[in-house]
C-alpha cells in the first residue's frame, strides 16, 4: 500500500514534523500513532473531542465539512476555534490532502 | 542501569500502555518493560464491538501506535508473551518462556476476560465471546450470510453488538435474565429508550430471560431458555461481563475482591506492586472503562514516581448503537433521584441523576455537546437550580459560531 506524506503537524512548541500516512486512516490515527499528543480517548468513536486539533486556513475549505455531531462535541471546549478546529478522528486520509498542515489542539 | 531498576508492566492495554507513555511523558528514564500475551502490538478496544463488527473499521486500524514508537520511547514491549507468576520476594515476574524479569516497581494493567456461562452445550461450536481483536474479527466475518445471531446478555457489549450485527443484516435475539436491560449501567428511564430502539430496529428483545441449554450436534442450533421456549441459532455471543485478570496477584497472596484491592494511590499492598485498569479495585466498586483506565494510568505513572497524582475525575462511559450516542457521566445508583429533560421521542434527552440534592450522574442521548458540561456539573456535585440552568433549553439551542 502506498504511503502519503500529510504534510505537516505543528506541535504544541511550534516545532513542524512531516508525517507519513496510508489512505483510509483516519487523520487521528496517524497522529497518534507517530506519538502526537493526542489523548483520543475514545479510539475514533466520535465521542471524546480528545483528538481535537486546528487546520491550517489554507486547507480547511479542501476538507470535507464536519458533521453536526463534530462541531456541537468541539464547540463546548475552551479551545474551540470556529472554523479552524476539526476532530482528527473524523477527517480521512486520502489523496486530495497531500501536504494537509494541522496543529495539535492544546489538551483541555 | 541495572535491570533492577525496570518498571515491569504487564498488560498492554489501555491501562498498561497508558502507564508506560505516561511515566515518560513525566520524565521517567528507567527501563520500562511491556508485556502482553496478545499477539497483535496494543489497540483500542471501544471499536471493537462498533466500526469492526460492522466491518468499517479495518482491525490494523485500531492499533494505538506505530509500533517503532514503542522502542523510541526505550519501551522493551514484548508481545505473545505472559506473565505466568510473582516472586515477590527476589521482585521477579515469571514468563511463560521460562525466563524471568527484575523489577523495581511492577503495575498489572491486565484487564478482564470474558465470563462465559456454565450451561449445557457451551462447548459447541459457533459459540463467540468478544473482548479481544481475533474475538472481533472472528465474530465480524461469522456475520456475513445474515445468521441468526443469539446475544446472551443485555448490558452495553451485547447491546453494541447486537446493534453492529442487526445493521449487518443478521437475525438477532437478545436475552437478558435482568427484567430489564442495561441493569445498574442505566437508568429505567433510558433502558427503556434502548429497548425500543432496538426493537424498532428489527431486534428482538427478551428480559427476564434465562439461558438454560444449547442444544446442537458439532456447533450450537438451538437456545433453550428457563421457561422451556426455543430458538433457533446459528451463532451465540456471550456477552455476560468480564472477570478481572487477578491470577498473578492471587498466586501472589496479594489482596483481591472483585479485583486487585488498591489504595488511591494505586498501590497494592506490597509497596513495590500497583495494579491499574479493568483489573483494578479502587474504592467501592471496580470500574470498567477506557476513561478509567488512562486515568489509573496517569495516576499510577505519578504515584510511582512520587509526583502529585491528577485530580479525581467522574466516572465517564459512553456507548454507540444505530445512529445513537449515550454518554454515561458519573456513578448510578439505583436510589437516585431522576430528572428528564429533553425528549426521548426526538431521541435527544438528558437523565439527570440525583443524590441529596445534588447532581451524581447525568446520561446524556445524542448530546455529545452537553457532555463538557455535564462533566463539570457532576464534578461539582452541583445542585438542582445549577443543572437546570445548564439543561434548560428542552431542545438544547446552542449556539454553533
Ligand atoms: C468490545 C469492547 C468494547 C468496549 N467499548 C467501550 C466503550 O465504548 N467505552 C469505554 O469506556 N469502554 C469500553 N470498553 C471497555 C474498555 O475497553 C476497557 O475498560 C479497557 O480496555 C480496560 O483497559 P485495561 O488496560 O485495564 O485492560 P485490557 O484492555 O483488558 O488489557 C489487558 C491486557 O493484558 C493482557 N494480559 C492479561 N493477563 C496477562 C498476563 N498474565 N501476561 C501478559 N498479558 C496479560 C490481556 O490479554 C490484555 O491484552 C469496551 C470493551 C470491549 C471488550
Ligand atoms: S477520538 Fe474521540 S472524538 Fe475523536
Amino acid at each position: 500500500m502506498s504511503t502519503h506524506p500529510i504534510g505537516h503537524v505543528v506541535s504544541e512548541d511550534g516545532t513542524r514534523r512531516s508525517l507519513e500516512a496510508e489512505p483510509g486512516q483516519s487523520l487521528m490515527t496517524v497522529l497518534r500513532e507517530h506519538d502526537l499528543p493526542l489523548a483520543a480517548i475514545c479510539g475514533g468513536c466520535l465521542s471524546c473531542a480528545t483528538c481535537h486539533v486546528y487546520v491550517d486556513a489554507a486547507w480547511v475549505d479542501r476538507l470535507l465539512p464536519p458533521e453536526s455531531g463534530e462541531i456541537e462535541l468541539l464547540a463546548c471546549d475552551p479551545t474551540y476555534r470556529p472554523g479552524a478546529s476539526r476532530l482528527s478522528c473524523q477527517i480521512q486520509i486520502v489523496d486530495e490532502i497531500d501536504g494537509l498542515v494541522v496543529t495539535v489542539a492544546p489538551q483541555a | 542501569m541495572s535491570a533492577a531498576d525496570a518498571i515491569v508492566i504487564v498488560g498492554t492495554g489501555a491501562a498498561g500502555v497508558g502507564a508506560a507513555f505516561a511515566l515518560r511523558s513525566a520524565g521517567c528514564t528507567a527501563p520500562i518493560v511491556l508485556i502482553g500475551d496478545e499477539p497483535h502490538p496494543p489497540y483500542d478496544r471501544p471499536p471493537l464491538s462498533k466500526a469492526v463488527l460492522l466491518g468499517r473499521l479495518p482491525p490494523e486500524r485500531t492499533q494505538m501506535r506505530r509500533q517503532e514508537i514503542y522502542a523510541q520511547r526505550g519501551f522493551d514491549l514484548r508481545l505473545n508473551r505472559q506473565a505466568v507468576a510473582l516472586d515477590r520476594t527476589a521482585r521477579r515476574v515469571l514468563l511463560d518462556d521460562g525466563s524471568a524479569i527484575e523489577y523495581a516497581q511492577l503495575v498489572l494493567a491486565t484487564g478482564a476476560r470474558p465470563r462465559r456461562l456454565d450451561v449445557p452445550g457451551a462447548d459447541l461450536d459457533c459459540i463467540h465471546v468478544l473482548r479481544t481483536l481475533d474475538d472481533a474479527v472472528s465474530l465480524r466475518d461469522a456475520l456475513v450470510g445474515s445468521p441468526r445471531l443469539l446475544v446472551v446478555g443485555g448490558g452495553y457489549l451485547g447491546l453494541e453488538a447486537a446493534a453492529s450485527a442487526r445493521k449487518r443484516g443478521a437475525h438477532v435475539t437478545v436475552v437478558e435474565c435482568a427484567a430489564r436491560l442495561l441493569p445498574h449501567v442505566a437508568s429505567d428511564e433510558m433502558a427503556r429508550f434502548v429497548r425500543r430502539l432496538h426493537e424498532t430496529e428489527g431486534v428482538e428483545i427478551r428480559t427476564g430471560a434465562t439461558l438454560r441449554t444449547l442444544h446442537g450436534t458439532g456447533f450450537v442450533q438451538q437456545a433453550e431458555l428457563a421457561d422451556g421456549t426455543r430458538i433457533d441459532v446459528d451463532r451465540v455471543l456471550f456477552a455476560v461481563g468480564a472477570m478481572p485478570e487477578t491470577s498473578l496477584a492471587v498466586s501472589s497472596g496479594l489482596a483481591v475482591a472483585d479485583g486487585i484491592q488498591v489504595d488511591a494511590s494505586l498501590r497494592t499492598e506490597d509497596p513495590h506492586i500497583w495494579a491499574a485498569g479493568d483489573v483494578a479495585r479502587c474504592g467501592p466498586r471496580r470500574v470498567e472503562s477506557i476513561a478509567n483506565a488512562q486515568h489509573h494510568a496517569r495516576i499510577v505513572a505519578a504515584s510511582i514516581l512520587g509526583q502529585v497524582p491528577p485530580r479525581a475525575e467522574p466516572a465517564w462511559f459512553w456507548t454507540d448503537q444505530y445512529e445513537v450516542k449515550l454518554q454515561t457521566v458519573g456513578l448510578l445508583r439505583e436510589d437516585d433521584e431522576k430528572l428528564v429533560r429533553g425528549s426521548p421521542l426526538r431521541r435527544s434527552f438528558a437523565v439527570l441523576h440525583l443524590r441529596d440534592g445534588r447532581v451524581s450522574a447525568i446520561e446524556l442521548l445524542n448530546r455529545i455537546g452537553d457532555l463538557p458540561a455535564a462533566r463539570r456539573l457532576v464534578a461539582a456535585g452541583a445542585t438542582l437550580d445549577e443543572a437546570q440552568l445548564a439543561f434548560q433549553h428542552p431542545d438544547h439551542e446552542r449556539q454553533i459560531a
